[in-house]
């Protein structure tokens, strides 16, 4: 079970997966030149959403199918400050029928 | 009250204030620039015509919805090349200020609170640039006009902003206007509403045009609701998975 966490703060939009920086995951696609972002639908939560599904499934070709489902389900209301587990995921992706 | 999430960012940011900053000294230098530049535009505009009075309610509507989209689109957006502002304002106005506790204790909080005077210098040169075409094409006194109005409302925001984070509101909340913006503001401080609702500071004029506003009721109703709260929607965007206010997101 991992722990995905997301913050404001001065040292940026931070989002990590277990104490660790979350890989964006730009080698799958480039959709925010800035980064990470949450609590809207736009490049930064979308690339966030990508990230996000890239590491939980292990599946780069499902998660690029999934990624603006899930961001627009989960990601674009997401708070300031956030904590989403695996099974969390899991239950949104089989809410939006991934 | 206070979450201990936001208590822990403000215990971090204001050892980060330099020593010499000085609250009073950056709000002088914004009024003295305001007032000065007013004062010196208004003094070379000779004989004007009734048309280039026009110029003023222009502007007005313009600023405001230039207001509007500069904090909708870049203040709270990540745009390459103006992080700075979004850095400055969701990542640290925004975390230091929320609707649990949307007050300054000091002068020294005023660096979190009022823009950089280079705003206002870099707002004049765009008003300015903007008179100049003016002035080739319909008249210098409604080029001196424009400039004067720009820079009466930038010192409007500022002031009004003031008066969204003093903590004693006896007075403020009687002021038709400033009180109607200070409930706005407050409204927009609630981190589940404050990416995409609430976005102007002075009137809510562009959020009740855009539909970005979180009260269901007409223009003039914005413009003079006061502390009202008998028209906010009750259908306001939520949030979920919280995380527990004691972590503070920092490197």
């Amino acid at each position: 079970m991992k722990l995905y966490q997301g913050g404001r703060g001065l040292a940026g939009a931070v989002v990590t997966v277990d104490g660790k920086p979350l890989d964006p995951r730009y080698d799958l696609k480039r959709l925010s030149a800035t980064g990470f972002e949450w609590t809207y639908a736009g490049a930064g939560p979308a690339q966030l959403a990508l990230a996000l599904l890239a590491d939980h499934l292990g599946d780069d070709a499902r998660a690029l199918s999934l990624y603006d489902r899930f961001m627009r389900a989960v990601v674009a209301d997401l708070d300031n400050s956030w904590e989403l587990t695996s099974a969390e995921i899991d239950g949104a992706l089989r809410t939006i029928g991934g | 009250m206070m979450t201990p999430r936001q208590a822990a960012f403000r215990a971090d940011y204001r050892p980060r204030i330099s020593p010499w900053y000085s609250g009073l000294a950056h709000v002088l230098v914004i009024a003295v620039l305001g007032v000065a530049t007013i004062w010196y535009c208004a003094s070379n505009v000779v004989a004007p015509r009734w048309t280039d009075w026009l110029i003023v309610p222009a502007a007005f509507i313009g600023c405001n919805i230039f207001e509007w989209a500069i904090h909708r689109f870049v203040m709270h957006r990540p745009v390459k090349g103006l992080m700075g502002i979004y850095k400055r304002h969701t990542l640290a106005h925004h975390q230091f200020f929320t609707d649990h506790e949307v007050s300054f204790d000091n002068a020294r909080d005023f660096r979190i609170t009022f823009f950089p005077p280079y705003a206002l210098s870099l707002f004049i040169c765009m008003s300015a640039a903007g008179a100049y075409i003016l002035g080739l094409i319909w008249s210098a006194n409604a080029a001196w006009l424009l400039v004067c109005t720009t820079a009466g409302i930038y010192l409007n925001y500022e002031f009004f902003h003031w008066g969204c984070h003093v903590k004693d509101d006896r007075i403020i909340r009687h002021i038709p206007l400033m009180n109607t913006i200070r409930r706005h503001h407050i409204a927009h401080h609630n981190q589940a509403i404050m990416m995409s609702t609430n976005m102007n500071l002075t009137y809510p004029m562009a959020d009740w045009l855009f539909g970005t506003t979180d009260l269901d009721r007409g223009l003039l109703g914005h413009i003079f609701n006061g502390y009202d709260t008998r028209f906010v929607k009750r259908n306001l965007k939520q949030v979920r998975n919280s995380a527990a206010d004691s972590r503070l997101a920092q490197a």
